[in-house]
């Protein structure tokens, strides 16, 4: 039931807050927020107690078409539970510092999308995963259509759409395919299926078109950069926080166990490919003079670290890509706030407009720079602990993906501390007024900066949550 | 049987309603009699599998469970027609005469048995449809509707019959079972597969799927919004049960032409028909051309008959009726209250008009198919049947032009959402906000139960 109440509580959180007053909107947003964390968190502690997946529901549902109702958390997906509750949360904060045209619209919609994000990952039935899958694209889609900032958002939100919509859709061909040759929909009846390796490649191809798309992986990226830098900061948050996850999630509980002779003969095609994803978004983020685009391009660069780990295909490979996506999450909410901070004092995301702010706030500047090491991978900071397991696995795997994958960690090491010397450092040339964060934003930053140092010191947690989950797919 | 009576003769009362200025009366008559033959072929008080005239109607699985939609749709039809049309108009009573029986030839045409009945279906259907589509007299744009519907309807009853005579010639039959039992005996003749391929084309034009599409978008253009209404949701219904029960006692014959045929139309019918929506700018040409495609995607289900075929179809056609009855009604809200036909004249719709944006977004998404709206289902088991068939060439152009659908549903309802601009209130009654949250309502409660809804359709 706990694991229904993820799903319930945010989607009926959306509704009141459409019924209720302009002003009380934020305030139930975050309050709902809060639940969803702890109830996550609780959900994560009966885990531990049992080691036993959590229960949810099991109701039938269209019984001619075999489609169940079924929820279920893994440690893997309260994993990812806790990476959608705690960004959402962190999402909402940072609403709080600005004033949205219709708020209870707004709101609303950003829970709607947490409600169906939270579905995708506990759903165990094939068709109803591809339904909360496609829902989170409603909210996305309002949200960037009514909140985006671009001149042109309807074509930016439209290329965006179609991109993913086309992607899940070929997927659904694949699931409709595999649930006729298991006679059922439910993971456990898909996985472990003996398929020949022909039909195998054309899933797995259906599921990575999907999964890169939204990811994103180099070529299917370039939905990505308007997406990200014309949305609101908080819905940004959401999208590289959140949204991306969601295929990265899917990859490791769908196609690697249920294709697993097409991974093991393809996949070290996509993993190179991601690796040079990699290497690509590495350099179009040293190429771009905005402060968002860049780091868009660094979550691109950090997501398809993540895919080139998944596909490595062996136990240590998947735990550091979870391990990476719990720190990727955290690490690129506070990169968005950063930057949505910088854009509330001056108006602007341009990178030339700014320059020596550390005199102005100077808390700012510590803060930022703790996010800053944990996303070039500093020791101490959480981004270590994911790069080093995921770089380990690689070693061992492909050294071609390898080096791809370490160059890029130079140059983002460089581009990351050449913005901040633009940005921070260096003498005030800004015409903005810059006054030092307080109160929400200096919590909230504090909040992640903690997070990030006390992942860096004590993260075997995240391992041992998802121990089993990863095991299960390797040892059926 | 009695429900076809019960509805014509309704029929003739609304027309003498109109005469003893009873005009109010008319209206609440009809959807009592719709819903009583609702509840009769729900119930099958009628339904079975009786035979009447000589075995030239005969109510089987597949003609209640399309008859029980023709009906349902009806009813909605019928909400809009009470908005759409204002009281003080002339000769509404007749306009109600004569949508009914129309909707009266559609069952009739789903149960036909024999292929006189077929055709005797197919004008009660079509010739209100001609008079209707002219209806607006005053109105070029209509006449010109009604004239076109008329010729070229006119040229494809006479193919229809062509069709017929050939079938006739080739086994001295006109039951349809006796001709089936005849091509066992006899073997194929080339006079029935030119027959039966003539019958088919005349079915085509009634579905408008190309080839026989291009009378569509001027007629819906110019028709009434009723009867553009009208002939997207009731007669498709018609036509394609007319199609599928005739497939169903032939496709074992000459599959192989059967399958490539309907292949062909299928596919050509989803390219044309979203490629070329992407470029309309006025909303009922628009739908028009989507109505094309849609049923191009409905057609995969007949290119392989079997016992789930013809449930798939008809969950799709009954959700894609529904929101295009409620899209359709929304824009005429619009466009006689403002004069707006075109989609970006649509834009900010939300702004002041929230149930109207909402109403008319719940339409579009259910046509894009997103779930939990009926249209996601209704693609899915469209989609399932052509993999489950394994042709999965076909499921997979369909989704792939199925998204420049989307592309195209979205393009309106990004105009809706626009903040910048705005649309004045309009006055809508209470009635009419009920009608159009219970659209919604169904659109949901179809989508989220679609075992429950084919098992209502005892299909």
């Amino acid at each position: 039931m706990g694991v229904l109440l993820t799903i319930l509580i945010p989607l009926l959180s959306a509704i009141i807050v459409l019924t209720a007053a302009k002003n009380s909107s934020q305030k139930v947003a975050v309050l709902s927020a809060v639940v969803s964390v702890v109830l996550t968190g609780v959900l994560t502690a009966t885990y531990f107690a049992s080691l036993m997946p959590v229960e949810g529901v099991n109701w039938t549902w269209v019984e001619s078409m075999g489609i169940r109702f079924h929820l279920e958390a893994d440690g893997a997906s309260l994993l990812l539970l806790l990476i959608s509750n705690v960004v959402t949360l962190i999402s909402l904060y940072v609403s709080l510092g600005d004033k949205y045209r219709n708020p209870q619209n707004y709101y609303a919609l950003i829970l709607a999308m947490q409600g169906f994000m939270n579905g995708v990952f506990v759903a165990q039935d094939l068709v109803l995963y591809y339904i909360f899958w496609e829902l989170v694209l409603v909210p996305a889609y309002f949200l960037l259509l009514g909140w985006g900032k671009h001149d042109q958002i309807r074509k930016v939100t439209l290329k965006f759409f179609l991109y993913t919509f086309l992607g899940s859709l070929l997927m659904l061909v694949a699931i409709i395919w595999l649930g006729n040759h298991s006679g059922g929909f439910g993971l456990d009846m898909v996985s472990g299926k003996t398929i020949s390796s022909d039909i195998q490649f054309y899933i797995f191809a259906a599921f990575m078109i999907a999964y890169t798309i939204k990811t994103p992986v180099f070529p299917f990226h370039s939905w990505m950069a308007d997406t990200y830098t014309s949305a609101p900061a908080p819905v940004t948050i959401l999208f590289s926080g959140v949204m991306s996850k969601m295929a990265l999630y899917s990859i490791f509980r769908f196609v690697l166990p249920i294709v697993p002779d097409a991974v093991e003969t393809y996949g070290v095609l996509v993993m190179q490919l991601a690796a040079f994803s990699v290497l690509y978004a590495s350099l179009m983020a040293m190429a771009q003079k905005d402060i968002k685009k860049i780091f868009a391009y660094v979550s691109m660069a950090h997501v398809s670290l993540i895919v080139a780990a998944l596909m490595i295909n062996n136990v240590e490979g998947v735990q550091g890509a979870l391990m990476f996506m719990a720190v990727h999450a955290i690490v690129t909410s506070g990169l968005f706030f950063t930057s949505h901070i910088l854009y509330r004092s001056n108006g602007t995301h341009d990178i030339d407009a700014f320059g020596g702010i550390r005199q102005h706030m100077p808390v700012f500047a510590g803060l930022f720079m703790v996010v800053l090491f944990a996303s070039i991978g500093l020791p101490l900071t959480n981004g270590f602990i994911g790069e080093f397991m995921i770089l380990t696995a690689l070693f061992k795997a492909n050294v071609l993906a390898l080096v791809l994958a370490s160059l890029s960690i130079v140059l983002g090491a460089v581009y990351m501390l050449l913005t901040y010397r633009k940005i921070m450092l260096g003498p005030d040339n800004t015409s903005g007024k810059f006054v030092d964060i307080q109160h929400n934003d200096k919590f909230l930053f504090l909040s992640i900066a903690f997070v990030i140092i006390f992942m860096g010191i004590y993260s075997t947690w995240i391992t041992q949550l998802c121990d089993q989950a990863v095991l299960n797919i390797f040892q059926p | 049987m009695n429900a076809i009576i019960l509805l014509a003769v309704v029929g003739v009362f609304s027309m003498f309603c109109g005469l003893f200025r009873l005009k109010t009366l008319a209206l609440p008559i009809i959807l009592l009699a719709l819903g009583t033959s609702l509840f009769l072929f729900e119930y099958g008080l009628i339904g079975d599998f009786s035979q009447y005239i000589n075995n030239m109607l005969r109510f089987d699985t597949l003609s209640g469970s399309f008859s029980i939609v023709i009906v349902f749709t009806a009813i909605f039809l019928f909400i809009m027609s009470r908005y759409y049309y204002s009281e003080k108009i002339e000769h509404l009573t007749d306009i109600y005469a004569l949508l009914l029986f129309s909707v009266t030839g559609g069952i009739i045409l789903v149960s036909f048995q024999n292929l006189v009945m077929l055709f005797l279906g197919t004008e009660i259907l079509s010739i209100p449809l001609y008079i209707l589509a002219a209806s607006n007299r005053r109105n070029l744009e209509s006449n010109e509707a009604g004239l076109k519907y008329f010729l070229t309807g006119a040229f494809f009853t006479s193919i229809l019959l062509l069709g017929i005579t050939l079938i006739y010639g080739a086994y001295g039959s006109f039951d349809i079972e006796q001709i089936v039992s005849h091509i066992q005996t006899q073997g194929n003749s080339p006079l029935f597969l030119l027959g039966a391929i003539l019958v088919l084309c005349s079915m085509i034009f009634k579905l408008s799927a190309v080839p026989f599409h291009y009378w569509a978008p001027d007629v819906y253009e110019g028709a009434p919004t009723v009867l553009t209404a009208h002939v997207s949701t009731v007669v498709k219904i018609a036509a394609m049960g007319a199609l599928l029960k005739f497939m169903s006692f032939i496709s074992n014959y000459e599959s192989t032409v059967w399958v490539n045929l309907f292949m062909v139309v299928s596919i050509i019918s989803m390219a044309y028909g979203y490629i070329v929506s992407v470029v309309q700018s006025n909303f009922k040409r628009l739908l028009a051309y989507s109505g094309i495609a849609n049923v191009g995607f409905v057609i995969i289900g007949v290119i392989i008959i079997n016992e789930n075929s013809s449930a798939y179809i008809l969950y799709n056609l009954m959700s894609y009726s529904i929101a295009a009855i409620l899209s359709f009604s929304i824009y005429s809200t619009i466009k006689t209250q403002t004069g707006i036909d075109n989609i970006e004249g649509f834009a900010g719709l939300i702004n002041n008009n929230k149930l109207l944006a909402i109403g008319f977004l719940t339409a579009l998404l259910s046509f894009a198919g997103i779930p939990p709206l009926s249209g996601f289902f209704g693609k899915y088991f469209i989609i399932s049947h052509a993999v489950f068939s394994e042709y999965y060439q076909i499921a997979v152009i369909a989704v792939v032009l199925s998204v420049i659908g989307a592309y195209n549903y979205l393009k309106i309802s990004a105009a809706i959402v626009k903040n910048n601009e705005d649309i004045p209130t309009l006055n809508l009654s209470t009635p009419y906000k009920l009608y159009i949250i219970l659209s919604m309502l169904v659109i949901v409660l179809i989508g989220i139960f679609p075992d429950q809804v084919l098992g209502l359709l005892k299909i």
